[in-house]
């Protein structure tokens, strides 16, 4: 073993400072000759004859300093190198081939690095904080609608009071605040809207970690009679107080009330989900709202286990809802404790996530294939080199590397793109993400996971081996023979029937997904390239959220007294502001159009034709998008009703039951029938349903259609009637006269002088909202064109290669037709005849399946737009792109000379 | 029947190499390749570069040591001396030699001597 250890680091030292050992031999080489010389000389030798023998007796120098240089150094990593180079140079050489496999190995390999760094981003579930992994969340599912409930503060108390197993339980809520600077309500001070985490004191001793200046939330500032106060992180301790060493002490404003400052966490800190903020979490306070909406956390006890947190957790239980105790039917819920990533990113079982990547190298499969494919047709092109090759002493090891090494530069290249091009995507969705105001949990890392770099050099070497390594075995097995006689200038080869299966095949493919991949790719953009279909720019939308009003903070408060008084703000609000100069109209939803919520509905079908049955039927789930809309929301769009009537007063009542649906609903949803008294009901049955009266057990009548908001669109949406105060948080929309600029800052100065606890956030035109999604849009249609392409030419090359066999095989009978005067049309169709018939048959299959594909699996389901006559198109775009790759097959037969393939013949 | 010179076998340029500087203590390569051929005489054809390549190996093993001097005739030459890994193993190569020419020589033997 140290013999081995020596010579290994004698080689490396040889390999890496190649120019010492060299002179070295050479020097020594030099004095043997001399020495040798002069013992010739003194034989009797002439000095010429004498250096001549001494030479002949030494050996041929060139080679023993190659031999030297072999032994000296590593000389497989160089020849590997050189192997390189040749391969890039093919590579040059051969750029459609390269063009084609690069583009197709790029955008599997680029999907598979996507997916890994999502899951590398959602499936780790170790916090970084001492102990993560033992770190919790209470949670309670409902196991009809998949949904996770929100905890109730009397469920945080009994199970902080009674689990055992369970330390620090505490609980968290995220609500949004104004920030002032300063004590001052005064109007004029800048306000800023953030998101505060309302946690119990138990998260800070949970997460262990240490304030850098002051003290965390302790248990007395949850007290209702304790005095607010407020813990910074310190990057809003920098970016927004300017690193003040004086920020103990110093007092803000959150809203209406004013907050001490008492300490600032460290860097990073994001702990409960990527928050810089925090107020103690009340004991006994509701949201505003009423619903339950806590996240219960934990950390498991000494010895605990989640298994006996789970059992312990069953039988302490939940306490009832207050909604639940109404007439609402029972919900079945399972209570369940879950390692704490896993409350918020969903649980992906590590076979699941391994299983999505295998995945993506059976992916790699088909487009290796391809690729193979060509790479078998160019080697045996090159049979005479590669014979020749063989002939001076290449073993067929040695060639198969070449071959796999030329591919594997290439798939390195891809690799390389792949990554860069899976970066900028997650980079894409995270800036997006960023731009709705969201953020990424302080638990995960996107963008740089070894694990991705190391799935995307597995898979270029799968790809190498596929594509590169198979077609070179056996274009250098049993056909190494017709090589030889190749050397000859006879070329034999021809196509086997497996391989020209495989383009069929692949030609097949084409014909059948081009259609679905090109309603699909229009469906993507579409929405985005023809805008929204109304003027999106002369519209100001913002978040408004109504502010606590020192009222829910307590068990005691009257929660209709809240409501009451937000509805007064939020229509005082939408009052003034038509009165703004800058404002032709205003309108409250509770989403702004195009970012509605999508939520699973179910239809009641019309009864059946002639059928005396009033039995319900009900249809298949739906989902589609629900808003909760003012009176004046269809005038301010100018969307006009088609059909049925627009909400009265009635509708506006607690209770009502009407709804208005749009056009695309009516042709997605309810096949185009007559809509009005049709009815729906909710499926979801989550906290914000239950507060926003979209419980599951009503039913909701269509009194009215109209028009589609968003032209091109085609997102099937529910209106309900929601007057103001509906919700504490809705969104408005303003109808702008002139510059949207001034519009934006005449909301900020009118909410503010109405009450400073207005949240006004997210304040921009319509038109950058559409702009934003359409962004989103780009990256996914980019893909699906990308792949789309990358099928496309992977065909051409195929039938090009086809091509290319059949006049190489046919060379002599080319040249005897041609010598007997066939015209040049004739002797083309001639010899591509046969094999055009063939395509065009696989043409038609494809387009069959394209056409059954179309029938059972409607594109519009799929977020595709149906193109009318896709398939005649796609089919004949097809076709001319295989008249494409004939053409150089064609002008090659057509240069054939008669009399030398007749002299060769 | 002319009797034609061996080739060399594989292995035992390194035995001859280590058993010369043994012999003869510290020599440059062009000694060294002159005294296995006065040795081996008409029966053994050495191609003398390749003792280069053996010396160069020997070297990276440890069982040589290697440093430039002056020759006698006042040239600068590469002398190779064994060192106590060589000499040790010069031991076990001998012992491993000699066990297999016994057996090389029993087996071919006459039968009945």
């Amino acid at each position: 073993m140290a013999t081995f250890l020596r010579v290994a680091m004698a080689r490396v030292r040889g390999f890496l400072r190649p120019g010492d050992g060299e002179h070295d031999f050479d020097e020594e080489l030099e004095a043997h000759l001399a020495m040798a010389t002069e013992d010739k000389i003194r034989q009797g030798l002439s000095p010429r004859e004498a250096r001549r023998r001494a030479r002949i007796e030494l050996g041929n120098l060139t080679q023993l300093r190659e031999a030297g240089r072999e032994t000296r150094g590593l000389p497989w990593i160089g020849s590997s190198w050189l192997d390189v180079k040749l391969g890039l140079r093919m590579l040059r050489k051969s750029w459609g081939l390269t063009l084609v496999a690069g583009l197709a190995m790029t955008v599997v390999i680029g999907l598979a690095a996507v997916a890994s760094d999502v899951l590398a981003a959602f499936g780790g579930t170790d916090l970084p904080l001492d102990e993560g992994d033992r770190v919790v969340a209470l949670e309670i599912r409902d196991l009809e609608a998949s949904e996770t409930l929100g905890a109730s503060p009397r469920e945080l108390e009994r199970w902080s009071s009674e689990m055992r197993s369970l330390d620090d339980v505490g609980a968290f809520r995220t609500v949004e605040r104004n920030l002032r600077r300063g004590e001052s309500s005064e109007p004029g001070r800048p306000a800023e809207v953030v998101g505060v985490a309302e946690m119990s004191a138990a998260g800070f001793r949970l997460a262990r970690v240490a304030p850098v200046l002051g003290r965390p939330i302790l248990p007395d500032d949850q007290l209702p009679s304790a005095d607010p106060v407020l813990v910074i992180g310190q990057e809003a301790w920098r970016s927004r107080f300017a690193s003040d060493p004086e920020i103990l002490g110093r007092r803000v404003r959150l809203d209406d009330t004013v907050h001490t400052i008492v300490g600032v966490m460290p860097e990073g800190f994001g702990f409960p989900v990527f928050h810089r903020f925090w107020t103690p979490l009340r004991e006994g306070a509701t949201s505003l709202a009423g619903a339950d909406d806590l996240l219960v956390f934990a950390r498991l006890g000494a010895g605990a286990t989640i298994e006996q947190a789970q059992a312990e957790l069953r039988g302490v239980g939940r306490v009832d809802r207050r909604w639940e105790a109404a007439d609402a039917p029972a919900q079945e819920v399972a209570l369940r404790v879950v390692p704490y990533a896993t409350a918020f990113t969903g649980d992906v079982p590590p076979w699941m996530a391994n299983l999505i990547l295998v995945s993506f190298a059976v992916l790699l499969v088909p487009p290796c294939i391809n690729v193979a494919l060509l790479v078998y047709a160019r080697t045996v092109t090159r049979q005479g080199e590669i014979a020749a090759r063989c002939a001076l002493g290449a073993s067929r090891f040695h060639i198969v590397s070449q071959l796999f090494l030329e591919i594997l530069v290439l798939a390195v290249v891809a690799g390389v793109i792949a990554l860069g091009a899976a970066r900028l995507v997650v980079r894409v969705i995270v800036a997006d993400l960023e731009a709705r105001g969201g953020s990424i949990p302080f638990w995960m890392e996107v963008g740089s996971s070894p694990r991705t770099a190391l799935l995307v050099g597995v898979l270029a070497v799968v790809a190498a081996l596929l594509a590169g390594a198979v077609p070179a075995l056996q274009a250098t097995g049993a056909r190494m023979q017709l090589g030889l006689r190749s050397l000859g200038g006879q070329t034999p080869v021809r196509l086997g029937p497996v391989w020209t299966s495989m383009i069929v095949l692949q030609v097949a493919c084409s014909f059948a997904l081009l259609p679905t991949s090109v309603e699909m790719t229009w469906g993507t953009l579409r929405s985005g390239l023809l805008g929204p279909g109304f003027p999106a720019e002369e519209y100001v939308t913002a978040r408004l959220e109504t502010g606590a009003f020192g009222l829910a903070e307590g068990p005691a408060a009257d929660p209709t007294d809240g409501a009451a008084r937000i509805a007064d703000r939020q229509a005082e609000l939408v009052r003034r502001l038509t009165a703004e100069p800058t404002v032709a109209s205003a309108t409250l939803s509770s989403s702004v159009p195009s970012e509605e919520p999508w939520v699973r509905i179910e239809t009641e079908e019309a009864e059946p034709t002639g059928g005396a049955s009033p039995a319900l039927e009900i249809g298949g789930d739906r989902v589609v998008r629900v808003n909760h809309v003012d009176e004046a929301f269809f005038d301010v769009f100018e969307v006009p009703r088609l059909t049925g009537r627009a909400f009265g007063p009635a509708d506006f009542e607690p209770g009502g039951n009407a709804v208005l649906v749009n056009r695309s609903f009516v042709f997605d949803v309810l096949g185009g029938g007559n809509p009005l008294g049709r009815r729906i009901r909710y499926r979801s049955r989550d906290a914000e349903a239950a507060a926003a009266e979209t419980r599951p057990d009503r039913w909701f009548e269509i009194v009215g259609v109209v028009a589609d908001l968003e032209k091109h669109a085609g997102e099937q949406t529910v209106y309900h009637p929601a007057p103001p105060g509906h919700t504490p948080a809705v969104s408005l929309a303003l109808r702008v006269r002139s510059d949207p600029t001034a519009a934006a800052d005449a909301l900020r100065e009118v909410a503010w002088r109405l009450d400073p606890a207005l949240r006004v956030s997210r304040v921009q035109t319509l038109d950058s909202i559409y702009r934003q999604h359409a962004v989103g849009n780009y990256v996914g249609a980019a893909g699906l064109v990308a792949a789309t392409l990358s099928v496309l030419l992977l065909s051409a090359a195929g039938i090009y290669a086809l091509m290319s066999f059949t006049v190489n095989r046919r060379r002599k009978e080319i040249g005897i037709r041609a010598a007997l005067g066939a015209r040049p049309w004739r002797l083309v169709a001639a010899i591509f005849g046969r094999a055009m018939g063939r395509i065009g048959l696989v043409a038609l299959g494809g387009v069959a399946v394209a056409l059954l594909v179309g029938y059972f699996v409607p594109v519009t389901d799929l977020g595709g737009w149906e193109v009318p006559g896709v398939i005649p198109s796609a089919a004949a775009f097809i076709g001319l792109v295989a008249l494409l790759a004939l053409l150089g097959p064609a002008r090659r037969s057509l240069r054939v000379d008669p009399v030398q393939e007749l002299r060769e013949g | 029947m002319s009797k034609k010179p061996s080739a060399i076998l594989q292995g035992t340029l390194d035995l001859m190499v280590l058993k010369t500087l043994e012999q003869l203590g510290p020599l440059h390569g062009y000694g060294i390749a002159r005294r296995i051929e006065q040795v081996g005489q008409e029966d053994l054809v050495v191609n003398q570069g390749t003792v280069y390549l053996c010396l160069t190996r020997l070297v990276q093993k440890g069982w040589i040591g290697a440093e430039w001097r002056r020759s006698e005739n006042n040239r600068r030459a590469k002398y190779y001396s064994l060192t106590d890994a060589g000499r040790g193993q010069l031991r076990a190569e001998t012992e491993n030699w000699e066990r297999i020419t016994g057996v090389m020589d029993r087996v071919l033997q006459p039968v009945g001597r």
